[in-house]
Formats: C-alpha cells, sequence, structure tokens
C-alpha cells in the first residue's frame, strides 16, 4: 500500500529554510516530516536553524570587523547575497581556522606578557635597586657607620637578584653578581678603601650595562681585579670565619 | 748570587696564600708583597690536585644529595685521610654554613672549577713558567660528566713526562741525595722522616729504578727546589714546608722558610 504524507506548512517551511541550509554546509538527517512529527526533532531543527542563524550573523560581524575595518565602511558585505555567502567555500572553516589563530595568537601574547612581566620588569627593577643601593654606599661611604649598613643592605639585595637568576643563560651575569656579594660578605665594610669602593662601582657598572651580555671574561678580569686589591674572595676571611665558624672564632680568643 | 726580592713559590705558600684563614694568609701576602714572584709547572700540577679535586668532591657531594647537610657531613669524613685538602676544605665548609641554597652553592664551587682557581694560583705570578720535568699529571681540565658532575683530576701520572731526562741531567743532585746522612735528622727536626724517605728513593733511583710515579711525589720537594735553583739563578724558594729547609744544603738551593 503506497503511503501518502502530507506536506504541512511547517514542513515546507523546514525544507525551503534547509536549502539554505544544505547549501551553507550541513546537510541536515534527511528524515520524513512525519517522523521528524512523530519524534518531535522538528523542535530541535528549528532549534538548529536558529543556531545556524546566529552563527551566521556573528560570521557576518567577523567579517565586518575583520576584514573590512580597515578600510572603513564597505557596502561589499551587503552586497553578497545568503546563497552567495553560502556558496563561499569552506568560510566556517577558514573562521574556525582564523578564531584558532587568534586565540593562539592571543595566548602567545598572554604568555610573552607574562614573560615580560615576570622576567625582565624584576630583572632590570632589581637592577636597578642595586644601582640605587650603591649611589647610597658611595653617598654614606665616608661616614663608616653608615657605610657598614649599607653595604649589608646591598649584600642582601644582591643575594635576592642572584637567587633570581635560576637559568643558564643568566649564569655569567649570576657569577658576577655572586662575587660582588661576595666582596661584601667576606670583607669589613670598615676596612674597604676609595680604591675598593672604585673597583665595586666598576663591577656594578659592568652588570648594570651588560646585564645577560655579561661573559666569562668579564667574570675573570672583575675576579683577577678584586683579588689583586687585597680583597678577600673567599670564604677565608676574619670576618667569613665570625659569620659562618663562630665556634672556631670564639675558641680563638 | 742570592735574590731576595724574587720568590720562587713552593706548592705550600700557593695554598696558603690564599686558602689558609686570614691570620695566615694575610701574613703570607705581606712577606711576598713587592717581591718578584714565580712557580713551575711541577708545582701548578701538584696545587691542581689538591686543590681543584677538593673542590671537585664538594661539588659532587653536592649534586649526590638532597641536602646541604647530608653533603657537609660526607665530605667531613672524607677530611684528614689525604683525598681532601685540608685548609681547602676549611673554606668551602663556610660555604655549606653560609647558603641554604644548594644553587648558589654550586655556582660558587663551579665558578671556582672552572676556573677563579686558577687566579688564585696565578696571583702575582707570570703565567709563564718554568718546565723541567713536562710533568702532565692532572693537566687535564676539569671533566664535565653527565647529569653534572665532575671528575676528579686523575692522580695517575701519564708516561709521556721527562723525569726521567731530568734525573739523568741531574745525577750530581741524586747522588748529593743518596749520600745524605739521615742520622743528623733527628724527629725533632724531621718530624715526618722525609729525609730519610728522599734518600732511600734517590739511591733506588740511581739503582735504576724509575723515577716516574710514587718515586717523583716521594722526592717532589727536591724536584721543586733543583728546578727553582737551575730555573732562576740566584732566586730564593718561598715555602712553608721544613723540608724545603731540610734539604737547601744538599742541594745548594736559597730558602725562606715561613712559619706563621
Amino acid at each position: 500500500m503506497k503511503r501518502f504524507t502530507k506536506r504541512t506548512p511547517v514542513d515546507m517551511e523546514v525544507v525551503r529554510e534547509n536549502r539554505d541550509l544544505d547549501l551553507w554546509q550541513k546537510p541536515l538527517p534527511k528524515e520524513s516530516p512525519q517522523t521528524l512529527r512523530n519524534t518531535g526533532r522538528i523542535e530541535q531543527v528549528e532549534a538548529k536553524q536558529a543556531d545556524f542563524e546566529q552563527q551566521f550573523k556573528y560570521i557576518l560581524a567577523y567579517l565586518h570587523s575583520l576584514q573590512w575595518t580597515s578600510r572603513g565602511p564597505s557596502t561589499n558585505i551587503r552586497s553578497l547575497s545568503w546563497r552567495e555567502l553560502a556558496d563561499m567555500p569552506d568560510v566556517t572553516l577558514e573562521l574556525e581556522d582564523g578564531i584558532q589563530l587568534w586565540m593562539q595568537t592571543a595566548t602567545l601574547h598572554e604568555a610573552m606578557q607574562f614573560t615580560f612581566d615576570e622576567f625582565i620588569l624584576p630583572y632590570h627593577e632589581k637592577l636597578s635597586a642595586v644601582t640605587k643601593l650603591f649611589g647610597e654606599l658611595e653617598e654614606d661611604f665616608d661616614d663608616v657607620a653608615r657605610r657598614i649598613t649599607r653595604c649589608a643592605v646591598l649584600e642582601e639585595e644582591l643575594g635576592v637578584f642572584e637567587d633570581a637568576l635560576e637559568d643558564e643563560e643568566t649564569e655569567c651575569l649570576a657569577s658576577c653578581v655572586s662575587l660582588i656579594r661576595d666582596v661584601l660578605d667576606y670583607n669589613y665594610a670598615e676596612e674597604l678603601t676609595q680604591t675598593h669602593l672604585d673597583i665595586l662601582k666598576k663591577a656594578i657598572g659592568l652588570i648594570y650595562d651588560k646585564g645577560l651580555e655579561c661573559n666569562k671574561e668579564d667574570y675573570q678580569n672583575l675576579h683577577e681585579e678584586f683579588l689583586r686589591s687585597g680583597l678577600a674572595l673567599l670564604p677565608t676571611s676574619r670576618k667569613a670565619i665570625e659569620k659562618y665558624e663562630p665556634t672556631k672564632h670564639n675558641d680563638g680568643e | 748570587m742570592e735574590n731576595k726580592n724574587h720568590f720562587f713559590l713552593d706548592t705550600s705558600t700557593q695554598i696558603k696564600r690564599h686558602w689558609a684563614d686570614e691570620e695566615i694568609n694575610t701574613k703570607v701576602r705581606a712577606d711576598l708583597f713587592g717581591k718578584k714572584l714565580c712557580c713551575s709547572i711541577y708545582v701548578e700540577r701538584e696545587y691542581r690536585c689538591k686543590v681543584l679535586n677538593t673542590l671537585i668532591t664538594a661539588y659532587n657531594f653536592l649534586m649526590n644529595f638532597e641536602d646541604i647537610k647530608t653533603a657537609k657531613e660526607r665530605t667531613e669524613k672524607l677530611k684528614g685521610n689525604g683525598i681532601l685538602d685540608d685548609l681547602v676544605y676549611n673554606a668551602i665548609k663556610r660555604l655549606f654554613e653560609r647558603f641554604n641554597s644548594k644553587k648558589l652553592i654550586i655556582r660558587r664551587l663551579k665558578n671556582l672549577i672552572e676556573g677563579a682557581w686558577q687566579n688564585f694560583f696565578y696571583d702575582a705570578v707570570p703565567r709563564s713558567l718554568c718546565d723541567m720535568t713536562n710533568c702532565t699529571r692532572g693537566a687535564d681540565a676539569p671533566q664535565l660528566l653527565e647529569h653534572g658532575y665532575y671528575l676528579q683530576i686523575s692522580k695517575k701520572c701519564p708516561e709521556n713526562c721527562k723525569i726521567c731526562d731530568f734525573w739523568k741531567s741531574k745525577q750530581a743532585d741524586l747522588q748529593n741525595l743518596a749520600q745524605l746522612d739521615v742520622s743528623k735528622f733527628n724527629k725533632f727536626r724531621d718530624p715526618k722522616e722525609s729525609m730519610a724517605k728522599i734518600q732511600n728513593e734517590a739511591q733506588s733511583i740511581l739503582d735504576g729504578k724509575s723515577p716516574h710515579g710514587d718515586p717523583c711525589r716521594i722526592v717532589s720537594d727536591a724536584v721543586i727546589s733543583i728546578e727553582a735553583r737551575d730555573g732562576y739563578p740566584g732566586i730564593t724558594i718561598h715555602t712553608m714546608d721544613y723540608d724545603f729547609e731540610l734539604l737547601k744544603n744538599i742541594l745548594n738551593t736559597q730558602v725562606r722558610f715561613f712559619k706563621v
């Protein structure tokens, strides 16, 4: 027996609307209106259609903002018909790719921003802080009591800075920083001379000017210069013994 | 003619002028201040073996153990048995006390191992060193292994040195050493009985024993004395090792035994 199904206006509407949707990209499952009605899926189709319409609005907005904004208001988009737009090959895929690319770029940008915030800025900030503290030490150098305090603070700051320089690419800079720190830690501030201060100034200038460009030669030269000036660079000085081997120091007395 | 303003630095002076505690090192450096200094490759090799191997051992323990305390204890156990140089270890143990962070101690030790040690050796000493023995013991740069460990410098003597030629050309000195009257050196003057050992080894070399390897180390003070005397005529050997003082009349050297 031949089955006859009467097409309702609703069904026709669906078909008419789906004609564009088919052309657009995704053909809907071809099920009879009867079945659709029976299963209640027509509502789902309508919802899907609404989604597509919404999606299309987004596409238009996106294309408008992305491609034609820079050229000023354009009527090109308006001249495109629904079908012409639907005939555009893989526009959704391109759009998805575009969005994905944009997302990746945004993530990358965010990561770069993070790196910049977390590494570059503190690094410069710390260098500036060290330089500022050294300037204060220079100013107060003649006042021995204040010099002792300035040296202690500078040594602490250098310690914080050194701790931040963990990576391999910062190794030479870290070595120079630790060398300056050793000078302040192993030598009594009250025994430093103007010559020592001049060499310290040179060392601070080196790490400030060269930063990550510091190399092994810089470290070696700095080490030699400190050594020649008579500064203790090993924890064999009285100050180092007092600080790090108090038992021995007390026994000696 | 004796030159009291030109010092040849023995290994003991070389180590103590920087690695000894300030009480000693300042006096040594003050004694050397204003003098023309020199040294030899043979001394440099001895220095390297002592200083670098102590630094490397401490470094490796730090790499090996999770916490600084354990690394320190393990290093401490090796002290006094000849594996570590006591003076160098004393300096290193303060680094263990100073830092809470392994990373910072390791960085400092690494800097010393990879080059800074040379500054302490060559401080005011010209880089062109006298070399009569072509000693290559421990001549290689510290070798960095996988996982960040350093391999200790080998104390074995390679075969390619010229110590045999050296002693062939110094037969008179060798005979003088072999004829040493060790009864002159009582336990007070020579507590380590070094002269007896040197005399015995010199006689063995004269008898045909190879001076290469362990014998070379036993008579090392004599080698250094002869290098200084013949490499820099008129020079004074600056030492903190009394053996040089005992050898000076036998080898006809000028010695400044510096006691702190």
